[in-house]
């Protein structure tokens, strides 16, 4: 029933931004952007914070990037979206957009492609959920304009997507925070960026929260890259995982590959055992249904995988 | 949808009606009690000297060559002083952040006492009224607070250096200038004689008894060009509240737009204490107030700042005029005073809530 009703709300709503904007927000765009970093190597105060990296997204793929505390996940994805080093940092090799290095886009045009969602930021003054997520119509919209109707329709089926309608109102700080995760996940929404990066996600989130945070994010199917540190929700979520350590790639591939004791024991420094479960196929929910009649050519797989890695830790045990 | 539209209306419509109806009560407030009909009228029906008027030609000189530009000098100083300090708020997200807190307020009070200093001298009272008339207007208090407001910017950005990008650097920087510049005018006041350093002092404390029309203009124009500036920019300094890195993300030239967006309070606050002197808590406490009452929306806030610092300091004015008879307090005292009293009484209040 809940289930009914998040679909018609859902297509309520798409039908009223379609009717303003004569076009489907459900139909997801064409995703071309890719990221391909080449050599990548930066060097803060003589510590080698990441070296030599090499990295290829493809479109549409969800890429986790695991690895310890230090190890190099939260550098990577500030070299692929831009982020200015202060002097004293050497950044060599580079990240590309497509065929170009993002260092040679401006700022607004690398926010039209890349929407970045940070740990929850503190907001010192009280905005609203609204106001947060129309943050970012900054991106694609000139200095000088307005918030016009079709913009609302998009901040309210953001907000539906990301089951905020009912708190929009609300101030930000008042959110817990994986809501706060997911407003900010709206405001990456309404970017319409091509290539979406998150950089831990699911810190400070009971396990309900992290993984209706990852749900929501696959369900978005755009390009993500995102740091992880639950090995197990990498795992279940992730096309691909990225293995860093002491800022060096220590492999990468499908999560059966990289996932190995061999590798956890190595890099963590944790006796793991790896296990495949059987996951029933469940039902897909409103949004991807919606998705699936809208956008019929989109052959992805969105269900939840139907063989589960599991990895189980050995607590106390020796290496 | 903008959340709270309706109310945020009926806020800007009472405030400008308050706004209004307090630049009236200041008008008739006075050794000569005016009613609001007699302002009326001397404003708005007789202005001309050939048409029949309930006031005198005095009374009519007083409220328009006395009364009207000191009220209007305080309203401009309440409101930029407010704008200024929402404004240093966002870029810094610092709740604290103030003219003063970054030594803006200190390095323009340096400067015009600097300057009224060199001038009160006989020496440099006769270089000057012997220099050409073309020279004479750039050696004036404004242009002291000025170059004093400047000095302290320069100063803030050396000190931070190439943390300058951090905002905790500068501001700590800032609070060092502020620091080191009103030790300057400490100085200058101990060294200037007696006559001079009571002035000095008595001008530090803010005032606007004696503003005439003429020195409305400066702080007319640069608060209208400097609001104009911070409305256009308005979108990207809203983004600036979500953090440093989250509005980088977002396209936002950060440490371009937080410097613009100091040299332009700098301009503003060293236009105003050079006209009044030094006045504080108004650029802390106001935007607060304003957050209270319509949201931390950057927009709305300005708009409110505007309403709501001009018609404070009209007020302050007032009861510095009236609380002691036949003498009238400081404004800074007044300020001060109020505005910490109430400040509190909001702070308890909204603990309470």
């Amino acid at each position: 029933m809940v289930k009914f009703l998040s679909d018609i709300r859902l297509r309520f709503f798409s039908s009223l931004y379609s009717r303003l904007t004569n076009r489907s927000l459900l139909a997801m765009p064409e995703l071309h952007s890719q990221i391909d970093i080449r050599n990548l190597s930066l060097i803060i105060d003589e510590i080698r914070v990441l070296d030599d990296i090499s990295l290829a997204v493809a479109p549409g793929e969800f890429v986790g990037i695991i690895g310890p505390n230090g190890a190099g996940k939260s550098s990577l994805l500030k070299a692929v979206y831009g982020y200015k080093y202060p002097r004293g940092a050497h950044l060599r090799g580079e990240a590309f957009l497509d065929t170009r290095p993002v260092n040679r886009f401006t700022r607004r045009a690398l926010a039209q492609k890349i929407a970045v969602v940070l740990q929850e930021p503190v907001m010192p003054f009280e905005l609203s959920v609204y106001d947060v997520i129309a943050m970012g119509l900054t991106p694609n919209k000139p200095l000088l304009s307005f918030i016009t109707k079709s913009d609302r329709a998009e901040i309210l089926l953001a907000a539906e997507q990301v089951d905020l309608l009912h708190k929009l109102s609300q101030g930000f700080e008042s959110l817990s925070g994986g809501e706060k995760q997911r407003a900010l996940i709206a405001r990456a929404i309404i970017q319409k960026p091509d290539i979406l990066l998150l950089d831990e996600p699911t810190n400070h989130l009971d396990i309900r929260h992290q993984i209706e945070i990852l749900d929501l994010v696959r369900r978005l199917n755009m390009t993500a890259l995102v740091s992880i540190h639950d090995l197990n929700l990498a795992a279940a979520y992730c096309d691909r995982i990225v293995l860093l350590n002491n800022g060096k790639l220590v492999t990468e591939g499908a999560p059966e590959e990289v996932l190995t004791p061999k590798h956890i024991a190595d890099v963590f420094q944790v006796p793991a055992c790896v296990e495949y479960v059987a996951v029933k196929s469940g039902e897909s929910n409103a949004l991807e249904r919606v998705n699936q009649t809208e956008n019929q050519s989109r052959k992805k797989d969105e269900a939840q995988p139907k063989r589960q890695l599991v990895i189980s830790y050995k607590m106390g045990g020796s290496l | 949808m903008s959340y709270h539209r309706p109310r945020f209306a009926l806020y800007v419509f009472f405030g400008v009606v308050f706004l209004f109806l307090s630049i009236f009560i200041a008008a008739g407030q006075g050794s000569i009690k005016f009613s609001v009909s007699d302002i009326f009228s001397g404003m708005f029906l007789c202005r001309d000297s050939t048409q029949a008027c309930v006031l005198t030609a005095i009374e009519k000189q007083i409220l328009w060559d006395i009364r009207l530009p000191r009220i209007l000098m305080a309203l401009l100083t309440g409101a930029g002083l407010s704008i200024t300090g929402a404004i240093l708020q966002s870029v810094t997200r610092n709740p604290l952040a103030d003219p003063y807190l970054f030594g803006i307020s200190s390095g323009a009070a340096l400067g015009a006492v600097l300057a009224m200093s060199i001038l009160s001298t006989t020496v440099f009272s006769v270089a000057i009224d012997s220099m050409p008339i073309v020279l004479s207007p750039f050696l004036s208090v404004t242009t002291g607070a000025l170059l004093g407001a400047a000095l302290s910017v320069f100063l803030m950005l050396l000190l931070a250096g190439r943390s300058a990008v951090q905002v905790d650097k500068l501001l700590l920087s800032g609070v060092a200038v502020s620091f080191m510049l009103s030790a300057f005018t400490s100085l200058v006041i101990y060294y200037s004689n007696p006559e001079t350093a009571t002035a000095l002092l008595f001008w530090l404390m803010g005032s606007f008894s004696g503003a005439d029309w003429s020195d409305l203009m400066l702080p007319l124009i640069t608060i209208c060009l400097g609001s104009a500036l911070f409305f256009i920019f308005g979108r990207w300094l809203l983004v600036m509240q979500a953090g440093e890195e989250s509005a980088i993300t977002l396209g936002i030239p950060v440490h371009k737009l937080r410097l613009g967006m100091l040299i332009l309070c700098s301009a503003i606050t060293a236009v105003l204490v050079a006209e009044v002197g030094g006045i504080g808590f108004v650029g802390l406490m106001i935007p607060h107030i304003c957050r209270l009452l319509v949201g931390a929306q950057i927009h709305r806030v300005l708009v409110m700042s505007l309403i709501v610092g001009g018609s404070f300091m009209i007020w302050v004015d007032i009861l510095a005029n009236s609380l002691l008879q036949d003498q009238v307090l400081p404004v800074g005292i007044v300020t001060s005073a109020l505005g910490s009293v109430f400040f509190f009484i909001i702070l308890k209040r909204r603990q309470t809530s």
